[in-house]
């Protein structure tokens, strides 16, 4: 064993610290997966040697199948992913902020939203997918996912803006529209923030259902015909595929909103 | 390291551990007999699927026709049955897009089948796929004329491979039919019938009565088919448009017309001949398992499994027994009401046999109680085989190779 | 104000008439030193709770001259935030006349600036930025603001902390921010609610010196609500002593000797024990 002593407060110690606890727990992780599909011994659960392999080969030699390369199909997924994520921004930034603000239009809406938000995007795939076409409708489901936790943390940020802010603008002789762009736009990025994360995790879960009903390529078909074939080697490798896209997808956004609250200094 | 960390460390993999064998000794409790996996035992169908195309494309770009054998290079296929030569135009095919009902299907099979006759190179059409000529490109899982109309309008489709009912019911909306299964592979296996080999150890009998009754139907089927003008046929007529699953949108008359053809197009059959003998399945078999697994969707090959050669395994997988039994009456009729569960395919008109049997009382007749379970697609059916909910399934015979052979429901 | 309570308003205004200019006290340039600047009169608020109405402030009168800084002094919950918010224009009054000069005052604006005690400082501006917000909304272009900024953050010691957080702030150096914010503005009249009511004794007292000091090198008008009585004693001009609610003037004191005060100076104890005895007898009294 390393005989150095481990020192909290040197950055180096504390990233190898952090990298040895990784690199043991995801070990430990395999060996446990390996065991448990080993003595299930059940065909649908392949062991993890059967499942690398199978990612290897998609990797290094694409599907066979398909005649496409595993980048192909993720270009795919990322593309649907990508629209979606645009439009509810587009789309909630603006509303939620209008919300936000008056109250009367939000007392209004609020059925609206409290009756359509809790329907599981995975619902609308099929009509979105029949009603706008392959390379709307995924999109459009991945836009539900990702709209109304985004839309619901824009709304209670505005709510949430400290009066004394709007206060002081005031009596500095702001405008209405100063308010708007001045002080409660920068008030909101925070949240703006935070609902983007929460619903670039709901919108990546959407991309498998989204493309059940698509049939246009993307590793979430993939991973549905492989399923059909009965490959669950390639299955699983497909679904190892998509978490690491999924990780990669948030890491982006908590980073992306580090940089934001520091730039900001909201980070307080 | 820490001493607690250790501890709980340890603690959580303890746990893991106890969970997984908790898991396992639940799932060990079902599997219990020696006959493991599945069989083929009977056939349902041969030819019955066709070619359209999208509208505006002309049959003659992409086949012509001809009694005489074309010219060196020619890439064609012949027809014994009606002695014509049917010879693909490559240069149109290549580059172009076609729907298909699935990647498992006979019918994505046969288009693959095409592909490799033209030297084109068999690929799935992704979203902003650059179209080249040295390939065929193919959208699969599109299960229904009404899909592909829906299709139409967001991919470059030139055509649909698909089966009966729904090229019948392309032909009465006036789109144009480029050539029937029928034609260029003629006299080609389709569905099948497969079993859990635990059904059939335990009720090898209500196997041979099923059969003797199904048999009966798709006797008197062809029958009907060949007497328009009988009662058995207006019967099968309004049984066959109950059944099938046909889009809205259609007028009475060309639901009945679209019906009728499609009957004509199908060819009904329970084994290769009268006598029940299912050698040619069987050869049919082991030339889909060499093929499928050169196509890379069968990861097993028949050595894999632990057989000698492709012959061999279907000879293994290939159970003409039962029905046997029922050609030669050696079964006994059932004293009391058997259940027998069975997987189909919803409003598939190649599986209409077994409804006939069932809306007109044979089944009931014989004191079998049929329970169908409707699946949307071979695989499907194939799932409901795999975990024991159904004895027996309807299914094409590509689907049932692929998945067997990948789950190693075969083995020597 | 508790839950339920609703003031009822007067006149409603418009905010498009807000004032937004910087240097207001241009405007009333006219008007010399000494002389009535800031006049309310009859300034009244009244809340409704369910069925009953009640009286907050019981029109009130009085005059605040150029120059002078006033202190608001009264037992808790009197309604001294009241009246200078009414004054600012961030709360309208039930009925009352509020007026600079010859102008009526009407919605908030940036001829009345305001200091608050909980600083109401922005967390995503430096505080370079947040000191130059009032010019910015003035259109006081981009060097002009540096210039006027550079001197504020040096007069009132945060030159070092020109462009950091304000979550990096002590409270003393935030309200500092607050006073530059304010003051760098112009404004015809401060405006300042217990600005130094959040923080400890010594920065208090700290803060005061300061305000001292600036107020040697340009001449302001303040109105200043304060719980303190010696904070009163040792920056104002003038003390008004508000009763207990419904608010009335009790009376009103004129403070000798030029700032800087002596704080422990025999004069001011006298007044000292006399407002504080008033404001004891308010409180007890119920």
């Amino acid at each position: 064993m390393l005989s150095i002593e481990y020192d909290e407060n040197n950055p180096k110690h504390r990233m190898v610290r952090k990298a040895i606890v990784i690199v043991i727990s995801l070990v430990t992780f395999v060996i446990l997966w390996w065991v448990v599909t080993a003595l299930m011994n059940d065909r649908n659960f392949p062991t993890p040697d059967k499942v690398f392999e199978a990612l290897w080969n998609l990797i290094l030699y694409g599907d066979p199948i398909g005649g496409h390369s595993v980048w192909d199909y993720i270009a795919v997924s990322l593309k649907t992913f990508i629209t979606g994520f645009i439009l509810a921004l587009v789309v909630a930034l603006p509303l939620g902020l209008l919300l936000g603000y008056v109250g009367p239009l939000r007392e209004f809406t609020s059925p609206w939203i409290e009756i359509v938000r809790p329907i599981a995007p995975i619902a609308w795939a099929p009509i979105f997918v029949l009603s706008f076409g392959s390379q709307l409708g995924p999109a459009l489901v991945v836009f539900i996912g990702i709209f109304f936790p985004l839309l619901t943390n824009i709304i209670f940020g505005v709510q949430r803006i400290d009066q004394n802010w709007l206060d002081a603008s005031k009596t500095l002789g702001a405008s209405q529209g100063q308010l708007f762009y001045k002080i409660v736009l920068p008030a909101t990025v925070p949240y703006i923030l935070n609902g983007i994360k929460v619903g670039l995790g709901v919108g990546w879960m959407c991309i498998v259902a989204a493309e059940i009903y698509n049939k246009f390529g993307g590793i979430g078909q993939y991973l549905v015909d492989m399923v059909n074939g009965g490959l669950m080697s390639n299955a699983f490798a497909a679904i190892i595929i998509i978490a690491v896209l999924g990780l990669a997808t948030t890491g982006v956004a908590e980073y992306a909103s580090k940089i934001v609250s520091r730039r900001m200094g909201m980070d307080a | 390291m820490d001493k607690k960390i250790l501890i709980i460390a340890v603690v959580a993999v303890v746990v893991i551990a106890a969970i997984a064998v908790a898991v396992i000794m639940m799932n060990n409790g079902g599997e219990s007999s020696d006959a493991e996996g599945l069989s083929v035992v009977g056939r349902v169908n041969s030819e019955g699927s066709g070619i359209i195309l999208a509208p505006g494309e002309d049959p003659d770009d992409y086949i012509t026709t001809s009694y005489e054998m074309p010219g060196l290079g020619a890439k064609y296929i012949y027809n014994p049955e009606y002695g014509i030569y049917y010879i693909f135009n490559t240069e149109n095919w290549g580059g172009k897009l076609f729907a298909t009902p699935g990647a498992a299907t006979i019918q994505h099979v046969q288009l693959m089948q095409l592909a490799s006759l033209m030297d084109l190179k068999f690929v799935s059409y992704t979203d902003g796929t650059k179209m080249n000529s040295d390939t065929l490109y193919y959208i699969a899982g599109v299960p229904s004329f009404a899909e592909f109309q829906n299709k139409l309008s967001t991919a470059p489709l030139s055509g649909f491979i698909i089966w009966e009912a729904q090229v019948s019911v392309a032909y009465v909306s006036d789109y144009p039919i480029l050539v029937l299964t029928n034609d260029i592979f003629y006299g080609h296996t389709c569905c099948i019938i497969g079993a859990s080999n635990e059904y059939l150890e335990k009720e090898g009998n209500t196997m041979a009565v099923f059969f003797s009754v199904y048999m009966q139907a798709v006797d008197e089927i062809n029958e009907a088919l060949e007497n328009p003008f009988s009662a058995d046929y207006q019967e099968l007529i309004k049984i066959a448009k109950n059944r099938v699953s046909m889009p809205d949108g259609l007028t009475d008359k060309q639901k009945t017309d679209a019906i009728t053809n499609a009957l004509y197009n199908v060819t009904y059959v329970y084994a290769d001949d009268k006598k029940g003998s299912l050698d040619k399945l069987e050869t049919d078999i082991a030339e889909l398992a060499e093929s499928l697994y050169d196509a890379k969707q069968i990861d097993k090959s028949a050595k894999d499994l632990g057989f000698k050669s492709y012959e061999e395994l279907a000879e293994k997988f290939v159970d003409d027994s039962y029905i046997k039994k029922a050609v030669n009456g050696s079964f006994s009729p059932l004293k009391d009401k058997k259940t027998i569960n069975v997987a189909a395919i919803s409003g598939d008109v190649h599986q209409i046999a077994l409804w006939y049997a069932i809306d007109t009382g044979m089944f009931a007749d014989a004191n079998l109680d049929v329970k169908v379970y409707p699946q949307s697609n071979g695989p499907a059916v194939y799932g409901l085989l795999s975990n024991g909910e159904a004895d027996i399934g309807f299914l094409g015979a590509p689907p049932m190779t692929i998945r067997c052979m990948n789950a190693e429901d075969i083995h020597a | 104000m508790s839950k339920g309570e609703m003031v009822i308003e007067g006149e409603k205004y418009n905010s498009k008439d807000r004032v937004r200019a910087d240097h207001t006290d241009k405007l009333y340039a006219h008007i010399p030193e000494g002389e009535t600047l800031l006049s309310i009169r009859d300034l009244n608020v009244t809340y409704r709770t369910d069925e009953k109405s009640t009286v907050a402030v019981d029109n009130l009168s009085f005059d605040i001259k150029k120059g002078e800084l006033v202190s608001i002094v009264g037992p808790s919950g009197c309604g001294k935030s009241t009246v200078l918010r009414c004054i600012s224009g961030l709360l309208q009054p039930t009925s009352g006349t509020i007026m600079i000069g010859d102008n009526k005052c009407t919605t908030a604006g940036s001829d009345r600036g305001m200091v608050f005690q909980e600083f109401a400082l922005f967390p995503w501006r430096t505080v370079r930025k947040n000191i130059e917000f009032g010019l910015e909304i003035a259109g006081v272009p981009k060097e002009e603001r540096r210039e006027r900024s550079e001197k504020y953050l040096k007069a009132m010691g945060l030159f070092e902390f020109a462009d950091s957080r304000i979550h990096e702030l002590s409270g003393g150096m935030k309200q500092r921010v607050g006073i530059a914010r304010a003051m760098i503005m112009h404004p015809a009249v401060i405006l300042m609610d217990e600005p130094f009511g959040a923080l400890d004794a010594q920065t208090r007292n700290i803060l005061q010196e300061s305000l001292v000091k600036v107020l040697k090198n340009s001449s302001r008008t303040i109105v200043f609500v304060t719980h303190s009585v010696d904070e009163a004693l040792y920056l104002s001009d003038r003390i008004i002593v508000l009763s207990k609610r419904p608010a009335t003037i009790h009376k009103i004191i004129e403070v000798p000797g030029d700032r800087p005060r002596d704080r422990v100076a025999p004069e001011y104890a006298a007044m000292r024990k006399e407002i504080l005895s008033y404001l004891q007898s308010q409180n007890t009294m119920n």
